[in-house]
């Protein structure tokens, strides 16, 4: 690279130390264009040792290579780069970037947020602007390579879901359940609850709702709530992992709250959706816990009868000798 | 000459935290300090980087061709080390600038066997600072007083090798050694047996020790799901010294304790596979067995409500298995 810019400059922000030597191979084979500018900035930071990303070798290295280093950390927080976050790094500091570098036409930033570097093989890359889409890749053995460019993209970064993806991740996730929890309790006439959030869901995170999903499906016993229901679920084939306690809960709760929890579950601030996540798991398991205290315990009584599982490993649950 | 302290760190596969380890001991030099880097048995070249960019810092690389577990890495650094002192760093985490220096000072001024403090909790980007459950700061007590009785915490319940120095020549040498057959918990019996010994302690602050908590390797006391088990025989240990005697407040804080590391692990159970469920239960039915009705009621008395339930239901199908 050299200095003088072209006129569409690429501003690559990367957050964490690999992410920072993997740009550097970029800009090195002239993939991020000639004017590059490397914003560094860390996500796993030391700010008690290492103020910050800029200063590390790495930096040096991007340096080296032609890149102009910006400290992230200097632009969205100087006063101490451990309060911001890599979605402040999305959402909030397109102005201060600007200002410092430029037009911004591509943000680096990591698929598995803060404090994770990317592992090998993963994508580290999404979105900043729409239609340009960047994919910066780590192979096995750790070497970066730009897999794909800015307006160059094959298609978008697995982990960035565009709107009318939505329905498409719904679907099989919650679908069967949501289905089954309007045609009982209605709905917009012809209209799913997951056709209905599709429609009202105005800033997709999907990775909330797996995680609401995940959450809930996880929780022992509430297979065991309404017998009834699990019977139907079972004739018209829904796979037993669904959420089929659903109904049972929604009716007690009431559909405009379950709606309205999946609603902010999709739509609000991950601080939001995370209180809709823990009040709904807290009501399940209150409910639940009398049936697998019961479960486990027979079973556990069973067990030890049998001869305790615990005595095959003198490490869980046996008394090793001493 | 013997120096004044040793800094044990085991590391298995911590490649990604040389560079912050060799940060802190930049930072944390001082006459007699030596840190025992323990490598046991890293396959992705950790030993090698570090004597590669350690030069002219007091890190001593002692290697392992294989990996024997935290435990036993722990024990033989405790057989190399010849500073009166020792204390203990996860090589993921990472000392304050001045840390450890200031904590050999407290110990060389307050003379205690051992001197424990306070520290930082990092998960990503966020910091907690976790205090040592004790009040009076720069006072020497018996080791006894911080067991305590059931209920709230105690300093049996702050088991961090890290944020505490030892001193060699008042604790004898097994009361310092780990249980190496214990995956993860060894610290558990380890601090019983050392409270219980009666030897003296004392509290300090110090400039900070940083404990990452979602470290994604190169710490030995990271855990696989079936080693999370080894709470129990760990757990057994803390009873065979909580249940030794006639001391009813050290029973209940023993019994206390075993209801609330079984609550804990119950809760997150989804995190084991079905045949470590059951290997959990019957495990902690047969832990929560053990000591007397009255202690262990006393002892359930002081844990969550929504607990209580199941912890008696434990306890009964343990001492029906019992009989």
């Amino acid at each position: 690279m050299t200095a003088a810019a072209t006129a569409a400059v690429t501003v690559a922000v990367v957050v964490s130390a690999e992410g920072l030597a993997a740009a550097v191979e970029a800009a090195r084979a002239g993939l991020l264009g000639d004017g590059a500018v490397v914003v560094a900035a860390t996500c796993d930071p030391v700010p008690e040792l290492v103020p910050s990303l800029a200063s590390l070798p790495a930096a040096d290295a991007a340096r080296a290579a032609g890149a102009r280093v910006v400290d992230l950390d200097a632009v969205i927080a100087p006063q101490h780069p451990v309060v911001w976050t890599p979605d402040d790094a999305a959402d909030g500091s397109g102005d201060a970037l600007r200002a410092q570098v430029g037009d911004v036409g591509l943000l680096l930033v990591e698929a598995d947020g803060p404090g994770r570097p990317p592992a090998p093989g993963r994508t580290v890359a999404a979105v900043l602007s729409p239609g340009e889409v960047g994919v910066l890749v780590t192979d096995a053995d750790g070497a970066a390579r730009v897999a794909a460019r800015a307006r160059d993209a094959a298609g978008p970064p697995p982990t960035v879901l565009a709107p009318e993806t939505l329905r498409d991740w719904l679907e099989p996730t919650l679908g069967a359940a949501l289905r089954t929890f309007a045609g009982a309790h209605g709905g917009p006439e012809g209209e799913s609850v997951a056709d209905q959030l599709v429609r009202e869901a105005a800033t997709p995170e999907p990775r909330v709702l797996v995680e609401v999903g995940r959450v809930l499906r996880a929780l022992d016993g509430v297979d065991r709530l309404n017998g009834r229901d699990a019977a139907v679920r079972l004739r018209r084939g829904t796979p037993p992992a669904s959420l089929g306690w659903l109904p049972v809960w929604a009716a007690e709760a009431g559909r405009d709250l379950w709606v309205a929890m999946l609603r902010q579950a999709v739509a609000g601030p991950r601080a939001v959706a995370a209180r809709y996540v823990g009040a709904a798991r807290r009501r399940v398991q209150r409910r639940t816990r009398p049936l697998w205290e019961r479960r486990a315990l027979a079973r556990a009584a069973r067990d030890l009868a049998a001869g305790d599982p615990g005595s095959r490993s003198s490490t869980a649950g046996d008394r090793p000798p001493r | 000459m013997p120096g004044r302290l040793d800094v044990v760190v085991p590391v298995h596969d911590g490649e990604r935290y040389v560079d912050s380890f060799l940060a802190t001991v930049r930072s944390n030099r001082a006459d007699g300090v030596r840190y025992l880097l323990m490598d046991d048995g890293s396959t992705d070249g950790t030993a090698d980087l570090v004597e590669s960019r350690a030069g002219g810092l007091p890190v001593q690389v002692v290697r392992s061709a294989v990996n024997r577990g935290v435990a036993a890495t722990r024990n033989t650094a405790l057989d190399l080390a010849d500073a009166r002192w020792v204390t203990f760093l996860d090589v993921d985490d990472w000392c304050a600038p001045g840390h450890v220096p200031a904590m050999l000072a407290h110990a060389e001024r307050l003379g205690a066997a051992m001197v424990r403090t306070d520290h930082v909790v990092v998960d990503g980007l966020r910091r907690t600072a976790e205090r040592a459950p004790w009040e009076r700061r720069d006072e020497v007590f018996d080791a006894v007083e911080g067991i305590g009785d059931a209920g709230g915490r105690t300093l049996v319940d702050y088991p961090y090798l890290w944020a505490g120095v030892f001193d060699r020549s008042q604790i004898a040498p097994n009361l310092l050694r780990f249980d190496e057959d214990l995956r993860t918990a060894a610290d558990r019996p380890w601090f019983w047996r050392l409270h219980a010994a009666g030897v003296t302690c004392a509290v300090v602050s110090s400039p900070g020790y940083f404990y990452r908590r979602s470290a994604g390797s190169g710490s030995l006391t990271q855990a696989g799901a079936d080693r999370l088990l080894d709470f129990l025989p760990a757990y057994h240990r803390v009873l065979d010294v909580a249940l030794a005697g006639d001391d009813g407040a050290r029973a209940r804080r023993g019994l206390y304790g075993a209801c609330r590391v079984v609550g804990f692990h119950i809760d997150r159970r989804a995190r084991l596979d079905a045949s470590l469920q059951r290997r959990l239960f019957a495990g902690a039915a047969r832990l929560l067995a053990r000591g007397d009705d009255d202690a262990f009621a006393a002892a359930v008395r002081q844990t969550h409500a929504v607990d209580r339930r199941l912890l008696h239901g434990l306890r009964a199908v343990g001492q029906e298995a019992a009989s």
